[in-house]
């Protein structure tokens, strides 16, 4: 059974599903299944909607259904309240468009584990916006947590397409300045580009008060390498080219890519930001977790 | 050693090592393109990576250039030979054959002697000659060095070789070849030397430096010697003189070498009779070691007036002959009159001289060598001198230059002189006249004193006749015991020439001759000089006898020390030296002999050899001697003139040098000093075909180099293969290869985004 499970969350069977909101879907319910079964129980999506009386409150909030019950004082808690608004940014640029042989591309998993977020927040009555940007913020969808929001989101993600360039740090800058609430940011991007401007975008995310996921999606290849022999490399966004002996480069590369990963962790760490490094091979579980424990962790 | 092709041609396959490198120029692998984002974190190393990417292609470029290379030279066939670049085995060659055919040659074995040995071999390599091939035979007896007409004549000349006395080494004979050989430049040069690796023939020799200056020519060495041959050898002979005295007894000693297991041989002293036949006068058993060398001595008494010969057999046979025999020759006579002049009293002055060489006793059993008559030094012009062979002067004062000049004419016509120089010389200016430094060869300098008894006569060797009986004793004599406190300072002639007289006189009217150092003592001052005066000859001895012990001004204790036996034998040999007339009695083989006839009146002798011929020889009648130079064969010859009755007879001996019959073994370092590094020996036939195979045809190195060349393509598969490995996302490749890649449009999604609108909206 749990087998089965695993099995809607591999990228390569998600893959053969092509409406993304059955994908969506297919992902959540996947994951749901399995949570039941894990030792994650505690993060059941039953969530709980009173709390106990307390001084302040308003008196008309007090549940009386319950009281009669329990005959104690429970406040019936506001949707609002309840439910964190989440911003779904996703990295539309050039270098995301790339697989080496895997059966989703960055874009592809982002967009399917984007969907599947967006479908899980949704159900829970989750506010749920979408901001697509690449070297600048080109498609947005503002929160809301109808269920049409969902055919909405996915429709967009649905159209975007891969374009050349990004600039990631300038994107979260005005992803940060759009927001007016606390949000919950999940950024969905390899971050193949400076890494100094795109931390101080994350800090200044921080510092306006949202919550951030940081999913670093890197193709499979990109984290292996596993090529041999004179190969030469083209740069998607630069068109740049480097001939390199692969077999004698993979060992510096693997160190450096590494290494890259740690720094984002370290600076992540430090921030407060939930860093979730993911490659195309891997599957959804890990993000969709990732939300929740950040969901939980909010209240 | 050259490197030669069977088939050159296919050297030119060697060009195909432009293959490789056309191919790296024009069609460099081409990298496999691949789109990829990450590729910031390949570019901090691009620049290693690059340079370890072309050291990679150059190796491999190396690697495939070596081994095409290697496959051309495979296929070429190459031999490994010393006659030269581009050899063809079968084209005609000048070729030399070596003969060793020194006596030793002789040595048995398989019922063969080595020269035959060598002749049999010569005869097997001449029948792998090429057609047409230039062939010259050399031996070490010498004669004519050209090439045979033809091969059979050659291997008639082969088939004459003789053993002989060498009239050169076998280094030299080598020699003759290589210059033979480079009359025929055309041809291809083989030398061929058979020699049979023995002491004799290579101690103190080298032909190394030979080989390597004439690389071009392939030389062959043929070892004929012979392992375990049994051998008695009567190696060499000495005599206690070979001037006896009548009635006294003559010293033999010869030296003997064993080779083989101990045994015991007879060795006999056989005196040659009147009849020409050698009569048996002593026979000594021997104890011969194996491999140890020896001595036998023989007393000959009873010994008659005149010229005597004789042998030294060895009792029976073995597989060497030409050792088993050594000859000797002496010439015994009355004593030699002695004119002993010494200062007043003379009987003092002179005792230890005349004691010395003609002692008392023997002098009154008519057994003295010499018969002397002292006189005083100031009778010397009154006394006639005319029946006198010798003369002694002890200590004498300056003399008178005429006395000199009668001096120098007396011993000039074949007379002995011996001056022991003294205190009365004393005024060395006096002393030094021109007559004087005529005669003595030099002149006297200043009197050294060594008052702590720490000089004394050390000669350097033995060599010179006069210490020849010291050699039996060696180092025992007790020089030291027998100090010498002054002795005159005598500078010879040649030296006084260069430094100038210190008196500034000039050097004596046309005396370019000068007395020669014999003996010297420890402080580097000569003690005894020679000097050739004519056909007589002057003995200096640079400190007097003529003083008593108990004289306190004594200046030396040469006869007044203990036992003084080396002055007795230095007085005696000093003075048999200054009146010996240099005959040539002993002689080595192929030496030419000279021979005092002490007539003039003679115009020719005849000398009768071993084998019983006679033939004629000159005599030089201005010196009245006679010289003999076929002397090759051992044994003993004679020489007479002036007919039967009242002619002169006079003979010599003449002996197989030791390295003509030591056919010891040389060891292995030897021949590498001898014949130089990696000489290779051919002992049969089979090696000697092989050997003449390897420098014609070479030894094929085929295997070895498609071996290499087959290592050479296995090292670059597994680097090509470190580089070029097949990739196991082929598939992947084809499909993602290049930019296209990049271009990639994500998954098509089914239906649209209105599909999945709808399908979230159900």
């Amino acid at each position: 059974m749990v087998r089965a499970v695993e099995e809607y969350l591999k990228p390569q069977v998600v893959r053969q599903i092509a409406r993304l909101d059955l994908r969506a879907q297919f992902i959540v319910k996947g994951f749901l299944q399995g949570l039941h079964a894990s030792p994650y129980q505690g993060f059941s999506v039953e969530f709980s909607e009173h709390r106990k009386y307390t001084h302040g409150d308003d008196p008309k909030d007090i549940d009386w259904l319950v009281y009669a019950k329990t005959d104690k004082h429970y406040v019936k808690k506001f949707e609002a309240e309840t439910n964190i608004t989440g911003y779904l940014a996703i990295d539309a640029s050039a270098s995301m468009a790339y697989t080496h042989r895997q059966e989703l591309t960055k874009l592809d998993y982002s967009i399917s584990l984007a969907a599947a977020l967006c479908w899980l927040m949704i159900h829970q009555q989750d506010p749920c916006g979408l901001m697509v940007f690449d070297e600048k913020l080109h498609s947005s969808l503002p929160a809301r947590s109808k269920r049409s929001q969902i055919a909405q989101v996915l429709s967009v993600l649905s159209k975007v397409k891969p374009s050349r360039r990004t600039d990631i740090a300038r994107s979260l800058i005005q992803i940060g300045a759009m927001l007016r609430h606390r949000s919950l940011v999940m950024v969905f991007s390899d971050l193949l580009a400076d890494p100094e401007p795109i931390r101080d975008a994350l800090l200044r995310l921080r510092h306006r008060g949202h919550d951030v996921i940081l999913f670093h999606v890197l193709d499979e290849a990109e984290v292996t390498f596993p090529f041999d022999g004179m190969v030469e490399f083209t740069e998607p966004e630069t068109e740049e080219k480097l001939v390199v002996d692969a077999d004698g480069a993979r060992r510096e590369y693997l160190v450096a890519v590494q290494a890259f990963r740690e720094d984002y962790r370290r600076t992540c760490f430090h921030a407060g930001i939930d860093y979730v490094p993911l490659d195309t091979s891997m599957q959804f579980d890990r993000a969709l977790m990732e939300y929740l424990v950040s969901r939980r962790n909010r209240f | 050693m050259g490197l030669s092709f069977l088939t050159p041609a296919l050297l030119a396959g060697a060009a195909l090592v432009a293959v490789p490198v056309i191919l790296h120029l024009i069609m460099r692998r081409k990298p496999v393109p691949r789109a990829f984002p990450a590729m910031r974190f390949l570019r901090q190393r691009a620049a290693a990576n690059r340079r370890r990417l072309r050291v990679s292609h150059l190796l491999l470029l190396l690697l495939r250039m070596a081994a095409l290379t290697g496959l051309a030279l495979g296929l070429a066939r190459p031999t490994l030979r010393g006659a030269g670049w581009l050899a063809d085995g079968e084209k005609p060659v000048a070729a030399v054959l070596v003969f060793d055919t020194n006596p030793r040659m002789e040595l048995r074995q398989a019922n063969r002697t080595r020269l035959q040995e060598a002749a049999a071999l010569a005869r097997a390599l001449a029948a792998k000659l090429p057609a047409a091939s230039q062939v010259a035979v050399i031996d070490t007896g010498g004669g004519p060095v050209s090439f045979s007409p033809t091969v059979a004549a050659a291997l008639t000349r082969v088939d004459r070789l003789a053993v002989g006395t060498a009239s050169q080494t076998l280094p030299a004979a080598m020699q003759e070849g290589f210059r033979l050989l480079a009359t025929l430049p055309d041809l291809r040069h083989e030398m061929v030397v058979f020699t049979d690796c023995s002491q004799g023939a290579w101690e103190g020799r080298t032909a190394a430096d030979l080989v390597s200056a004439n690389a071009d020519t392939a030389v062959l060495w043929v070892d004929v010697g012979a392992e375990g041959a049994q051998n008695f050898s009567l190696e060499a002979i000495d005599l206690s003189t070979d001037q006896p005295t009548t009635g006294l007894g003559l010293g033999l000693t010869v030296e003997t070498r064993r080779s083989g297991p101990d045994a015991n041989r007879p060795v006999a002293v056989e005196m040659l009779g009147a009849d020409g036949r050698y009569a048996r006068r002593a026979v000594k058993p021997v104890t011969w070691k194996e491999g140890q060398s020896g001595q036998v001595e023989f007393e000959v008494t009873g010994l008659e007036p005149g010229v005597r010969q004789g042998r030294v057999v060895l009792d029976g046979s073995d597989d060497m002959e030409a050792d088993n025999t050594r000859f000797f020759t002496v010439e015994v006579g009355t004593p030699s009159k002695i004119l002993v002049a010494a200062p007043q009293p003379a009987a003092d002055t002179g005792r230890f001289l005349l004691q010395a060489i003609a002692p008392a006793a023997l002098r009154k059993a008519g057994k003295g060598r010499f018969d002397a008559t002292l006189i005083d030094i100031g009778k010397l012009d009154a006394t006639p001198w005319d029946g006198y062979q010798g003369m002694l002067l002890a200590d004498p004062p300056p003399l008178p230059p005429r006395t000199l000049d009668l001096l120098w004419q007396w011993v000039a016509g074949g007379r002995g002189l011996v001056v022991w120089l003294g205190p009365r010389a004393a005024d060395a200016g006096r002393f030094n006249s021109d007559a004087a430094r005529k005669l003595l060869g030099g002149r006297i300098v200043r009197v050294w004193r060594n008052p702590r008894e720490d000089n004394f006569l050390a000669p350097a060797n033995l060599d010179h006749p006069i210490l020849g009986p010291f050699r039996r004793v060696g180092d025992a004599v007790p020089w030291q015991d027998f100090p010498i406190e002054r002795l005159w300072e005598f500078e010879p002639n040649d030296l006084a020439d260069g430094a100038g007289p210190a008196d500034g006189a000039g050097p004596a009217d046309g005396a370019v001759d000068s007395a020669i150092p014999v003996v010297t003592y420890r402080n580097g001052l000569p003690a005894i000089l020679e000097h050739r005066v004519g056909q007589g000859t002057v003995v200096t001895v640079t400190t007097p006898v003529s003083q008593s012990a108990d004289d306190p001004d004594a200046w030396n204790m040469l006869a007044t020390g203990f036992e003084p036996w080396p002055f007795v034998i230095l007085a005696n040999e000093t003075l048999l030296h200054a009146i010996d007339t240099a005959d040539d009695r002993n002689i080595v083989a192929g030496a030419s002999a000279v021979l005092h006839l002490q007539r003039r009146d003679v115009a020719t002798a005849f000398v009768s050899t071993p084998g019983g011929d006679d033939f004629p020889a000159p005599v030089d009648q201005r010196r009245g001697t006679v010289t003999v130079t076929t002397t090759q064969v051992p044994g003993n010859y004679r020489v007479r003139s002036g007919g039967d009755v009242g002619g002169i007879v006079r003979g010599f001996s003449s002996n197989l040098a030791a390295d003509c019959i030591d056919a010891r073994r040389l060891a292995d370092a030897g021949l590498v000093a001898a014949l130089g590094a990696g000489y290779r020996l051919a002992q049969s036939e089979a090696e000697l075909v092989r050997d003449v195979r390897l420098e014609r045809v070479g030894a094929e190195l085929s295997g070895w180099f498609i071996l290499l060349a087959a290592l050479v393509m296995a090292a670059d598969w597994i680097v090509a293969n470190r580089f070029y490995a097949p990739r196991d996302d082929a598939g992947f490749a084809g499909a993602n290869a290049g930019p296209s890649t990049v271009q990639k449009a994500p998954p098509p999604l089914l239906g649209g985004a209105g599909m999945a609108v709808r399908g979230a909206d159900a």
